[in-house]
């Protein structure tokens, strides 16, 4: 290729005279330097091109052995990288503009081109002009390569995706953030039960039938950002036929450079047999305990039952005797007072088997303790036992139904209280810790053992004399603090006293059971 | 027969206490209330340590108590008892129906095992069981003493020669055995008869061989 200061010029001229005037003006001029080589006819050019390199070709119109244009086309067949002017002699725009327009890079009319300056202008100008097609023809070629080696690439890369994707038996859906799908697998489409093109361009929400379920969605978009793209959750939503069904999800945000989210990309597993399960253990569990209850509240109703039908049979005989008033009295009171019994159990019972979460608000658990403190005073009194306060001054507020821990409490003042015959010292301590806060009832009365203290949240299970008492009251203690996702504990061995911490946590969650 | 102390049935009963034994408090009053209307004497206990601390094993009559006590369970109070070698039956009430425990407290010489709730009859037909019982029992006990009493009132001489005449002997045998005549055999057999209070040999043996059984 010429390097702009010389160019080696082929000639195409069948006039001697043209071609001789060419050449010669051509070859004087200086800078830069010209090197013709001259071919009369069209197929002499042809051979001149197979054996030589040029920069350039003047190429006249009219041959003898073609004519105008069909030499053109001939020629740039031949060499498609070589720049050629037409010349003409005749002043036919025309053929000069079809030129153009067929490949050559100028026209000259050779009269007007005996200018040696307009002809080299025209010869630089061509030959650079074909350079720069050249290099963008090269170019495009390079981009097309690219592109193909990259659709290539991509493509590989989604069949592999794909292959991944629906070899899963999760489902996977990618979708804009206003919720429109923009790709489902197999394992989805088949979950609920639609074509990709039902689903494709669809949007999520339209699946959910609650405010609920939208709201969840939504507040997990809003939890992904670039520095934590990853969101988990579980969500609830109806099935094709109407029932509800579970999933687990796992949603990953997809960003541009500037951390903008352009797509997520949720994976999801039905867990709706899990939750059947996990309920059904629930309820499995509940039926056992309940099935244990039921056998505990036999036996504590049979003693008063007893009681009755004993008192009713010698009330009978003590009818007839005048002088056996008296005793008739104590028969009827007796009954009287076992079923009173009778009552409180089913009470108590009806109370521990409930699972509706309660009420609950913030509260000050100093305040509960010392509510707790004046209900359990009058007993404590008669019991000859003191109660003394240990308030820390830096709780934070529990969220917890009032009435229920002012329930517990009480009862573990009470049993403190009745712990010993003799003088009793009861303590109640609050302080807080990492989670919440923790209430101790102490006492330094004679402790309990191993055993007591292993058995005493079982229902039914008492170490005292049934004066009025239940042997529920811990076993319901037990259900509250657990339920408001707590924890409570009896330490202290015999002769220590005895000693019952509360956790309660600061959010205490509901216990919901279902 | 004279010597003996034999009590009418009814007087016996009369003296004879029912010993309640529960730690439920209407319970235990019921029972007591139960047993006053049938003109019978009942003595109530909180627990069975309760019992333990004041019973008195002279007396008659017969313990009912309740199984499942905090403390001293009603079986651990059976054993008790038999290892005292108090035999005031026993009748056990529960209100859990558990056989293995039925099945110990039966092999162990209870008179029942019964579960609340009961038919106040059935409670009442298993005391009067248990007291007649009781009363059998010390009757023969009582008996045993006095026979034992007279043994002892007879001379070593009079236990060989009552010995032998038990045994078949008659008077020349045991003569020749104990080298004495036959008159001092027969004398020391008419002293011996008296001694013991019976009439005849038949009389002596019905009342010394059973008790050396």
């Amino acid at each position: 290729m010429s390097d702009g200061d010389s160019f080696r010029v082929l000639l195409v001229e069948d006039s001697p005279l043209d071609a001789k005037l060419v050449t010669l003006l051509l070859e004087a001029v200086q800078s830069p330097r010209f090197h013709v080589q001259h071919a009369e006819r069209l197929g002499d050019a042809v051979v001149l091109l197979s054996q030589h390199d040029f920069d350039v070709a003047l190429l006249d119109l009219m041959m003898p052995d073609c004519n105008g244009l069909e030499g053109l086309e001939r020629l740039s067949a031949d060499a498609p990288d070589l720049p050629i002017i037409v010349l003409t002699g005749v002043t036919d725009e025309g053929v000069a503009l079809e030129a153009l327009r067929r490949g050559a890079e100028d026209y000259l009319v050779k009269d007007e081109a005996t200018s040696d300056s307009l002809l080299v202008r025209s010869i630089r100008y061509s030959v650079e002009r074909k350079r720069a097609e050249l290099e963008i023809r090269r170019l495009n070629t390079e981009l097309e390569e690219r592109v193909a080696l990259r659709t290539a690439q991509l493509r590989a890369s989604e069949a592999r995706y794909r292959n991944v994707v629906e070899g899963q038996t999760e489902l996977i859906v990618r979708w804009l953030p206003d919720g429109t799908r923009t790709f489902v697998n197999d394992a989805y489409c088949r979950y609920f039960e639609k074509t990709s093109e039902e689903l494709i361009g669809k949007s999520l929400f339209s699946w959910m039938s609650s405010d609920e379920q939208r709201q969840a969605l939504q507040s997990r978009i809003a939890s992904i950002s670039a520095e934590n793209p990853v969101a988990r959750g579980e969500h609830k939503g109806t099935g094709p036929d109407g029932e509800t069904r579970w999933q687990r999800w796992t949603e990953r945000g997809i960003f541009d450079e500037n951390g903008v989210l352009l797509e997520l990309q949720s994976v999801g597993q039905d867990i709706t047999e899990q939750k059947l399960t996990e309920g059904a253990l629930r309820r499995a569990e509940r039926l056992a305990s309940i099935g244990t209850m039921a056998a505990g509240i036999a036996h504590e109703i049979n003693n008063p039952i007893a009681a009755v039908l004993n008192a009713a049979e010698a009330a009978m005989r003590f009818k007839d005797d005048p002088d056996a008033k008296h005793l008739l009295e104590r028969c009827l009171d007796n009954v009287v007072r076992s079923a009173h019994r009778c009552r409180l159990i089913v009470e108590n019972v009806l109370k521990f088997s409930r699972q509706e979460p309660t009420e609950r608000s913030l509260a000050d658990i100093n305040s509960v303790v010392r509510d707790s403190r004046v209900s359990a005073l009058p007993y404590a009194e008669r019991e000859n036992a003191t109660i003394d306060l240990q308030l820390a001054d830096d709780l934070p507020p529990v969220w917890i139904n009032e009435l229920e821990i002012e329930q517990v409490l009480t009862n573990l003042i009470d049993n403190a209280s009745r712990s010993a015959e003799g003088p009793i010292r009861v303590i109640v301590r609050t302080t807080r810790t990492k989670d919440g806060v923790r209430i101790s009832v102490a006492d330094d009365g004679p402790g309990m053992t191993v055993e007591q203290r292993q058995r005493a949240f079982d229902p039914f299970y008492s170490t005292r004399q049934r004066q009025g008492g239940t042997g529920l009251g811990l076993s319901i203690a037990h259900g509250i603090v657990e339920g408001h996702g707590g924890k409570i504990e009896i330490a202290g061995e015999p002769g220590e006293g005895t000693a019952v911490t509360v956790d309660l946590p600061i959010d205490a969650e509901d216990g919901k059971i279902d | 027969m004279s010597g003996q102390s034999f009590l009418p049935m009814s007087v016996a009963l009369a003296q004879s206490t029912v010993f309640v034994v529960d730690d439920d408090p209407e319970f235990r009053e019921s029972v007591s209330l139960l047993l006053e209307s049938m003109k019978l004497n009942a003595e109530v206990f909180v627990s069975a340590e309760d019992f333990v601390a004041n019973y008195d094993p002279g007396r008659g009559g017969c313990l009912v108590s309740d199984v499942r006590m905090p403390g001293m369970s009603g079986l651990e109070l059976q054993k008790w008892m038999l290892d005292k070698q108090i035999k005031l039956p026993i009748i056990l009430v529960t209100a859990h129906a558990e056989v293995p425990m039925a099945v110990e407290a039966m092999r162990a010489g209870a008179v029942d095992f019964i579960q609340k709730p009961y038919s106040p009859q059935q409670l009442l037909e298993r005391v009067q069981q248990a007291l007649r019982e009781d009363e059998r029992r010390r009757a023969e006990e009582r008996a045993d003493e006095a026979t034992q009493r007279l043994l002892d009132s007879l001379t070593p001489r009079e236990h060989e020669i009552m010995d032998l005449l038990l045994d078949g002997a008659n008077a020349k045998e045991i003569g020749n055995r104990l080298k004495l005549s036959t008159k001092t055999v027969d004398f020391h057999r008419r002293n011996l008869l008296d001694k013991m209070g019976v009439d005849s040999l038949v009389g002596l043996a019905l009342i010394v061989r059973p008790r050396e059984q």
